[in-house]
Order: structure tokens, then C-alpha cells, then sequence
């Protein structure tokens, strides 16, 4: 009966160069080819040339695309369970199942971490590049975004409004001081900030809005690298037991470093008129060291919480309760075996624990519906193992209520009783992911919602009037530019409508 | 009331057929009436608008103004047919909300009608936000093929198992999902417009920077609301199977969707990738997006049942 559990049911110069005596400039004395220009490099400047590496933007993008591509290999190709990896005979009986698939592939895509993409060499490596390239980027790019926001360039030359992509002109019969006012009471009024350059020549401003939104990209960057210390921390810290079988009226302990011990008081699952699960709930007790902290009743999506450790409600199914005598008359075992394995044939349903000496005990029951297994209801089989043994030490076959003699133990199987499979599971990463996962929304949505833009404005005074330039150097965007049309038509009809005020007040 | 639902549903597709071959007509009929390409929209060249008086004019370079729709045309009609059914998609939506007493996100079926249904919300208020109608030629025939998809499964309401009896986050997870995706097909149908653009010597057919632009403020749309969805299934993921994050086949996906369009928009961003390249990613996005909605049917996962 052992074997692979198929799933639960429920600075220096180099010595060249000094050979060759050069000063490290190509072609020099002695020079036989182009390394000794990149032996010469210091330290400092090569972490400088690791550092332009990592904030190249196509670097980033390449980047990008390759923890795509991986992702994608990963979600195509079936990926070995956690459990299978951590057992090299799992492993290759795992290997032999997808063998017909992949056939002499199979080894190949295993060396390269193709089934287990996601904790392999390649991905992690691409990730880390990822990370380090989004920290270079961050660092490279934050001074320029901090100087736009807070220091704007505010006067520009009279090329860059005959130049600009986008630009207006226009003459109003108002003199300059009036037309730079309405432009200025304008952009107020449309929730655009007003930076007033005195420097002439003619009257200029900086107009923009959304300025803080650049910072948007350095949130939702750091984010990215927060997400990945949080994954990280998570897979190095804390604990989960995916698999705490717990039998109702049977306490367990959490182990794990905590002194917690849960208790099912009673579990109940009902189920549709179409037969599937409808709701499972375990009523839970809590205790730390002997003390009852918490009771719950504990459901998909109601887990209980305790300081940080997390129960949740995962799967079900039935147990056997199994009292276990050793050769002194001492009771060694008093607990539920939780039946949650399936053989590959689907005849049996087994479990297993470990006795105090360290012997394995297999519990196997027939599944449901089957007959003639040698097993009949009410009567469980019981297998002993010693050590890695993979043929049984003792076995035997128990009717409910009667004790017997396996090996050296008298073994009793109670009764069946149902256990709730819970995840039990402390994570201290999670809460840095949560920051990462808050820093993501708001800089993306700061980022795509909120663009910064920029108008410079400059009026002069000209022959006929007032003449206002108005001049965008941001990208072209349908919103922005009928933005720009509507501002530039709208001041031009502010500033006819201001003129025939004037002379009507004239 | 779920009959209402399938009532509603069923003079929906009518509709979008309706809308399909009335701008196939309308663009086809464009075609034959003039030989010469006469680009539509555009934020390049100047732009001069009176002002009232007749005298002044402003110059504007690069400007674009939006163009008055004309009414009760073929196209007009089939924006307003476009329009209607999205409202009746809607009440359809409501009134299967009503008949199942859940929100209608919890199996393929349902999807697939919501992912209709952010397609189509997202051409109407595209169509009415930009003016370009164009791109209906594309996206409507992916809606109908989604309504027709629809159609082919069983709409009987399936029991909410018992990791869907989250409402709120599965209404938040998969809304934001239909907006994404919806807003995804935008930026396919100007990406694939944008590729056409220099074959198709039709009269109206946008010029390719107007839908350059249109594909990238369509990802705007789409890419934060992916990561509001990736962000609030790992909070629910967290709950339910207590972890955030599991390498399931549909996450992954979904990552890698995430990924494709976050390339994009670095790439155009940072690297001014406009263009081919840039309209061949987001196609490649948007087969994203599909692999994700219909890849669960073959890897399974904890998203097997959407």
C-alpha cells in the first residue's frame, strides 16, 4: 500500500595588461586586441556599466517578455506537484506519467526546471534581472520625475511654439496684459496649475496638470519589487500544513513552533439536489498552551485567525479512529487516521501515521461501492512499515470494536468518524504583498488615469492685438489634443467676447 | 425571470447582427462610392476653427476637434443598434442576477456573456469617447462570435460552490475582468486595423496614428483593470485557499496577459514603439486575454469552473 499519495479525496589592472604595459587605450603599445579597454575598467565604473546595464529601458522590455514567455511555458506545461518534488521516488514516478507525453523530451525539460517552472533557475534568474532592472530604472528615473514635478522648466524658447507637436496660434484684440490674464483665469478654472514665468520676452506660463502623476510609475515599480520581497519572504518564513486532517472530537497539535492545539468539535457538510458540495463548516476550538483562545465556526472564505496563523476549511472526508496498545499494556495512539488518499485504481482508501518508535501505520478501507476487495464495510486493513521498508512489516484485517494483534501492537479500530482537512498556515510575507498589491493599484491607476500634461503659453503684444501662443510637446493623444483645440477656440471667443465688453463699456 | 434573461440575450445577438452588417454596409458602401482613400480623423496637420465672428481663426496644430456625428445615417443607426443592445445585454445580465440570486460570474456560461458584455461596453463608450466607428467592423463580429459561444453552452444556473460564496470579491474579481478583457478587444480590432491600414485604401478607414492611439488608450483601460483583477482574486485566493498567490494554469495566464500588456506600454512608453511591432503585441495581447478566458477548459486549475 505504499505509495505515491495520488491526491487528497476531498581596480586593478589585470596581469595582460600590465604585460602588455599599456595605458588601456585601444590600439595602444603591445595592444594584441580590444579587452585591454574592458580589463582597465575600475569597480566603480563597472558597477556604473552594471548599473546602465539594468536601467536600459530595452533591457527592461527583453526582460519583460521572458518572465511572459516562462509564465506561459509554465501554465502549458504540467507542473510537479510540491509533494512529488520533495521525494525523488515521487519525482520519477511523477516523470514516468508525463513521459508518454514528452517522451525523450522528458528528461531535457526536466534538467531545465520546465516542470517546475516556477521555482527553476531560468525564471528565478529572469525575475531577480527584473527586479534589479526595475530598482536601476526607479533610482535613474525618480530624479528627473521630482524635478518635473517640482521644478518645471517654465521658459521655453520662441522655437518650441513654432516647433511643439501640438500648437496654437492665434491674435485677439486685447492687449497682451488682458489675453495673459484669461489664459491664466482659463487654465485655473480647468484645474490646471499656473506657473507664472516673468522673464520675457511677451508675458509666459507654464501650465500643467496631474503633475504628481509620474509618481504613479515609481509606486507601481517599487510595488512590483515589494510583491517579489513578500513572495520571498513567504517561501522562506513561516509555515503551511496543506494537509491537517483533523478528526472531530480529536485534538491536534499545530506544531510548527507554536503551542496551539485545535479541536473539531463537529463538522457538517450538505450538499445541492445535484449532489455537489453546497457548504462544509467546521465548528473549531482554539487552544494556546491549554488555553481555549478562539472558536469558530470555520467555512471556505471564513477562515480562523489567531496572531498571525491562519485555519482554513479545505476538504473532508472520513476517518478511522484507531486506538493503538504497544507491548507494556501503554496506549501510544488514540487519534483519527483521516482515510484522504486514493489509490491510482480507485478501490481503496488509505491513511497513514507515524507511531511514537517511528513505525508507519497504514489504515486502508475499500472505497465506496466496491466489493469483493477482501475488505468489508466495517472492517478496515492495517499495514506496519519499519523505516523506508517498502513491503509491510505486519498486517491485518480488523472488524469494528475488536482489538488484534499486529506485530507488536493490539490495534483497535473504534469506529469511522469524519475529519476536516484544513490549511494551517502562518505567512509573514503576506502582509508585504498586501503593501506591494496597494502600492500596484493606486500607481497604475495614478499612472493610466491621470497623465501628466503640459502647456506653455506666451503672449506678445503685436499689431493687431494681443498674440497667443500656445505649444504641447507631449505625445499625441485624441483627449489631450481636443483638450488643446477646446482651450485654444475657447480663449480666442473669451477673448472677442472681453474686446466688445470693452468697447461696449467704452 | 430566466427566461427573461434568455429573451433578452437572444434579441441582443440579433441586434449585434443587425449592427455587424449595417457597418459592414456602411464601410462597404463607403468603399465603392470612391475610389481614393480619404483618411478619417486625425490629430496630424492644422486645424483652423472661426471663432463667431467670421474674422478671427485659430490655428491649431496637431489638434483635433471631434466631430459632429451625423444622424439617422446607416452607421448612426447601427451605433444606436450597438447601443441598445448593450442596455438589453445589461437587463439581461440583471434579470439572470434575479433568477439565480448571485451575480452571473460563476461559470464559463456566465463569463463568456459578461465578457460580451465589457466588449461592448467598451465599443459604445470608445465609439462615443473618440468617434471611431471603424473599429466596430472588427470588434462586433468578436462579440457575436462570443454570443454565438455563449449559446452553445448549457444556461441553466449551476449551484454556487462553496468557494464562489464570496459576492464581493467575485463580483469585483470577474467585473473587473470583463472590463479589462472588453476594453482589450478595442485595442485588438486598432491593432489589427492599424496593420490593414496601408492595403485598405478605403474611404473613412482611420488613419493609422489616430488608431495607434485608440489601441493605446484602450490599454490604459485594459491594464489597470487587469491588475485590479489580479489583485483582488490573490485577496480571494487568500481567503479561500489561503494563499495569494498558486501558480494556477488560469493565473498564470492571467500574469502573462498582465505581462504582454505591460510590455506594450513600456515599449511605448519608454522605447516609442508605435507601429507594427507595437500593434503585433497587442494582438499577441489579446490572444493573451483568450488563452486565459478558454484555457481553463483544458488545464483545469482551481478556475475550472469559469
Amino acid at each position: 500500500m505504499r505509495q505515491t499519495d495520488t491526491r487528497p479525496t476531498g581596480s586593478a589592472k589585470s596581469p595582460a595588461a600590465k604585460q602588455a604595459g599599456t595605458t588601456g587605450e585601444p590600439g595602444g603599445a603591445g595592444a594584441v586586441d580590444g579587452l585591454d579597454d574592458q580589463v582597465a575598467l575600475s569597480p566603480g565604473q563597472l558597477a556604473g556599466q552594471v548599473y546602465a546595464f539594468l536601467y536600459n529601458k530595452t533591457v527592461g522590455l527583453v526582460l519583460i517578455l521572458l518572465a511572459g514567455l516562462l509564465g506561459l511555458l509554465g501554465a502549458i506545461l504540467p507542473q510537479m506537484p510540491a509533494s512529488a518534488r520533495a521525494d525523488a521516488q515521487a519525482t520519477e514516478q511523477w516523470l514516468e506519467q508525463v513521459r508518454p507525453v514528452f517522451g525523450g523530451w522528458t528528461g531535457i525539460l526536466r534538467t531545465l526546471g520546465a516542470f517546475n517552472m516556477f521555482t527553476s533557475v531560468p525564471f528565478l534568474v529572469v525575475m531577480g534581472l527584473l527586479a534589479a532592472s526595475i530598482l536601476a530604472c526607479t533610482a535613474h528615473r525618480l530624479p528627473v520625475i521630482w524635478r518635473a514635478a517640482r521644478h518645471p522648466r517654465t521658459r521655453v524658447t520662441a522655437r518650441f511654439f513654432d516647433r511643439a507637436r501640438l500648437r496654437s496660434r492665434f491674435t485677439a484684440p486685447v492687449s497682451a496684459e488682458d489675453a495673459f490674464e484669461i489664459v491664466c483665469a482659463d487654465a485655473r478654472r480647468h484645474h490646471l496649475r499656473v506657473i507664472v514665468d516673468e522673464r520675457g520676452p511677451g508675458r509666459n506660463a507654464y501650465l500643467d496638470r496631474n503633475h504628481w502623476a509620474p509618481f504613479g510609475t515609481v509606486f507601481a515599480h517599487l510595488a512590483f519589487v515589494v510583491v517579489m520581497v513578500g513572495f520571498v519572504v513567504s517561501s522562506m518564513t513561516g509555515f503551511r500544513d496543506q494537509q491537517f486532517a483533523l478528526t472531530v472530537g480529536h485534538p491536534k497539535d499545530v506544531g510548527h513552533g507554536t503551542a496551539l492545539t485545535v479541536q473539531a468539535n463537529s463538522f457538517q457538510d450538505t450538499y445541492y439536489e445535484d449532489g455537489s458540495p453546497k457548504d462544509y463548516v467546521a465548528d473549531l476550538t482554539l487552544l494556546d498552551a491549554g488555553r481555549q483562545v478562539a472558536s469558530q465556526q470555520v467555512r471556505v472564505n471564513t477562515p480562523l485567525s489567531y496572531h498571525g496563523v491562519m485555519f482554513h476549511q479545505s476538504y473532508f472526508g472520513v476517518s478511522a479512529v484507531m486506538r493503538v496498545v504497544d507491548a507494556s499494556g501503554a496506549e501510544v495512539l488514540h487519534d483519527g487516521v483521516a482515510l484522504e488518499w486514493t489509490t491510482s485504481d480507485k478501490i481503496f482508501n488509505y491513511g497513514h501515521t507515524t507511531l511514537p518508535d517511528g513505525t508507519v501505520m497504514y489504515v486502508v478501507e475499500a472505497a465506496s461501492g466496491q466489493v469483493g476487495t477482501g475488505i468489508e464495510p466495517g472492517q478496515v486493513r492495517v499495514e506496519l512499515y519499519q523505516g523506508d521498508a517498502t513491503t509491510p512489516s505486519a498486517q491485518a484485517v480488523l472488524d469494528q470494536g475488536t482489538p488484534g494483534t499486529v506485530g507488536a501492537y493490539t490495534l483497535t479500530f473504534e469506529r469511522e468518524q469524519q475529519f476536516t482537512g484544513l490549511i494551517v498556515r502562518r505567512d509573514p510575507g503576506a502582509p508585504i504583498v498586501w503593501v506591494g498589491f496597494g502600492l500596484l493599484a493606486i500607481g497604475t491607476c495614478m499612472t493610466m488615469f491621470f497623465r501628466h500634461r503640459r502647456i506653455w503659453v506666451r503672449v506678445t503684444e503685436g499689431d493687431d492685438g494681443a498674440l497667443v501662443q500656445l505649444a504641447s510637446p507631449d505625445r499625441r493623444d485624441f483627449g489631450f489634443s481636443a483638450f488643446f483645440t477646446d482651450m485654444a477656440v475657447r480663449l480666442s471667443g473669451r477673448m472677442t467676447q472681453h474686446a466688445e465688453r470693452t468697447d461696449a463699456d467704452a | 425571470m430566466l427566461e427573461y434573461s434568455q429573451a433578452l440575450l437572444l434579441i441582443t445577438t440579433g441586434l449585434v447582427v443587425v449592427s455587424t452588417i449595417a457597418y459592414l454596409g456602411a464601410f462597404f458602401a463607403a468603399r465603392m462610392s470612391r475610389a481614393a482613400a480619404v483618411p478619417a480623423g486625425g490629430t496630424g496637420g492644422s486645424v483652423v476653427v472661426g471663432t463667431g465672428d467670421g474674422e478671427r481663426t485659430v490655428e491649431v496644430t496637431g489638434g483635433v476637434q471631434r466631430a459632429p456625428i451625423k444622424r439617422f445615417t446607416v452607421t448612426w443607426w447601427a451605433a444606436k443598434s450597438t447601443q441598445l443592445a448593450l442596455l438589453l445585454l445589461t437587463g439581461s445580465l440583471i434579470a439572470r442576477t434575479i433568477a439565480t440570486g448571485h451575480a452571473p460570474f460563476s461559470n464559463h456560461y456566465e463569463f463568456a456573456i459578461c465578457f460580451a458584455w465589457g466588449m461592448m461596453l467598451a465599443q459604445v463608450v470608445f465609439e462615443w469617447r473618440y468617434r471611431v466607428r471603424t473599429v466596430s467592423i472588427i470588434v462586433l463580429p468578436v462579440i457575436l462570435a462570443m454570443l454565438i459561444y455563449a449559446s452553445t453552452l448549457s444556461y441553466q444556473p449551476s449551484p454556487l460552490m462553496p468557494a464562489l460564496q464570496n459576492s464581493p470579491l467575485l463580483t469585483l474579481h470577474v467585473f473587473t475582468a470583463s472590463l479589462g478583457y472588453g476594453a482589450a478587444v478595442v485595442s485588438f480590432a486598432a491593432a489589427v486595423m492599424y496593420l490593414l491600414a496601408p492595403h485598405v485604401r478605403w474611404r473613412g478607414w482611420p488613419r493609422q496614428e489616430v488608431l495607434d492611439d485608440l489601441a493605446y488608450r484602450a490599454t490604459v483601460v485594459t491594464f489597470p483593470m487587469l491588475t485590479l483583477m489580479l489583485i483582488l482574486g490573490a485577496l480571494w485566493g487568500n481567503v479561500a485557499w489561503g494563499r495569494y498567490w498558486g501558480w494556477d494554469p488560469k493565473e498564470t495566464a492571467a500574469l502573462v496577459t498582465w505581462l504582454i500588456y505591460g510590455a506594450y506600454l513600456h515599449a511605448r512608453v519608454t522605447r516609442g514603439w508605435r507601429g507594427n511591432r507595437a500593434a503585433w503585441l497587442l494582438i499577441l495581447g489579446f490572444a493573451a486575454v483568450l488563452f486565459t478566458y478558454l484555457g481553463n477548459l483544458f488545464f483545469g486549475g482551481l478556475h475550472s469552473y469559469a
